[in-house]
C-alpha cells in the first residue's frame, strides 16, 4: 500500500514534469494555411487597413472561414497575433501584430535578401 | 525504490558512458566536458525520485569514477561522487523554496524548470571545480567551472529538447 502511494506520487511529478518539458519554449512552427493567413494579414497592414475578425476569416477564399478562425486562434496561442477590441464598439475586435509577427517578417525579409544576392 | 534506484545507475553509467564515447574529443580535461549529457538525469532523478534519485546519482557517479575515469583516489571519487548527487538536490530545494516549486512538483513550469537547469549546472560547476581546485586538479579555476557549466547546460537541453520533441511526436497536444 505504502509502495503503492509512493509509486503514484511519482507518477504525479514524472506528469508534471512531462507537461513543464512540453511547454519548453521553441521558434513557433508554423503550417501552410496559417501562412498563407499572415502574408495576406500583412499585406492589409501594410496599407494601414485595420483588419477584423470576421473580415480575417474571409482573407483566403479557398479557405473555410471555420478552418481560417481555427488558425486565427493558433497564431494566438503561439504569440503571432493578437486582438485589439474597437475603442467605441466592444463587440469588434482587430487582428493586430505581435513583437512576435514583426521578428518573422524579419527573417523572412533577411532570407530574401540572402537569396537575392547568392 | 530498488528498482527505481537500479534504473537510474544503469541510466548514469549508459549516459556517461556514451557521452565519453560521443563527446571525447569536445573534452575540456579529463573531467569536464563541453556537452555532458548525464547532467540532465542528475536533475531529472532527483526532481522524480529524491534523495532515492540523489543516492543513485552517487552510486552512479562512483560506479562511472572507477570503471570509466579509472581513478583510484577514494577520497576524491565519494567528493565527485557525493557533489554529483548534491548539487542538484541543493538547486531544487533552492527552486522549492524562492520559485514554489511543490514536493509533487505542482507549479514547475518550462520558465522554472529552465532555471533549475541553470542553478544544477551553476552548483556542480562551482562545488565540483573548487574541489578540482583544492586539491590541485586545475590551473585556471575560472576556465574549468565555465567549461563545466557550459557542458552541463548544454548537455541538459539537449537532453530536455529531445524528450520534448518525442513527447510532442508520440503524444499530440490535442490527444
Amino acid at each position: 500500500m505504502k509502495n503503492d502511494v509512493k509509486a503514484s506520487a511519482t507518477y504525479v511529478r514524472f506528469l508534471n514534469l512531462i507537461q513543464a518539458v512540453r511547454e519548453l519554449p521553441t521558434f513557433p512552427s508554423v503550417d501552410p494555411v496559417e501562412e498563407r493567413l499572415l502574408h495576406a494579414l500583412a499585406a492589409s497592414w501594410h496599407t494601414d487597413q485595420r483588419v477584423t475578425v470576421l473580415e480575417a476569416m474571409r482573407l483566403a477564399v479557398d479557405v473555410s472561414p471555420t478552418t481560417l478562425h481555427r488558425r486565427l486562434k493558433s497564431l494566438r496561442s503561439k504569440g503571432l497575433l493578437a486582438l485589439k477590441v474597437d475603442d467605441v464598439d466592444t463587440r469588434i475586435k482587430y487582428v493586430v501584430p505581435t513583437e512576435k509577427t514583426t521578428e518573422y517578417f524579419a527573417a523572412f525579409g533577411k532570407c530574401l535578401e540572402a537569396a537575392r544576392q547568392t | 525504490m530498488v528498482l527505481q534506484f537500479v534504473v537510474v545507475v544503469g541510466l548514469w553509467v549508459s549516459l556517461y558512458t556514451l557521452n565519453d564515447w560521443m563527446f571525447d574529443h569536445w573534452s575540456f580535461s579529463a573531467h569536464v566536458s563541453w556537452i555532458f549529457l548525464p547532467a540532465a538525469l542528475r536533475m531529472i532523478a532527483v526532481l522524480l525520485l529524491g534523495w532515492v534519485g540523489a543516492a543513485a546519482i552517487f552510486f552512479g557517479s562512483l560506479m562511472t569514477c572507477f570503471f570509466v575515469a579509472e581513478l583510484t583516489n577514494v577520497s576524491h571519487m565519494l567528493i565527485i561522487s557525493g557533489l554529483s548527487a548534491l548539487a542538484p538536490t541543493l538547486a531544487l530545494l533552492l527552486c522549492a523554496h524562492f520559485f514554489g516549486v511543490n514536493a509533487d512538483l505542482a507549479g514547475l513550469s518550462a520558465r522554472k524548470l529552465l532555471l533549475l537547469s541553470v542553478l544544477a549546472a551553476s552548483f556542480t560547476a562551482g562545488l565540483h571545480n573548487i574541489h578540482f581546485s583544492a586539491v590541485g586538479y586545475v590551473d585556471a579555476i575560472g576556465d574549468s567551472i565555465l567549461a563545466m557549466f557550459v557542458g552541463d547546460l548544454v548537455g541538459t537541453l539537449v537532453v530536455l529538447y529531445a524528450a520534448k520533441w518525442l513527447v510532442t511526436l508520440l503524444v499530440p497536444k490535442s490527444a
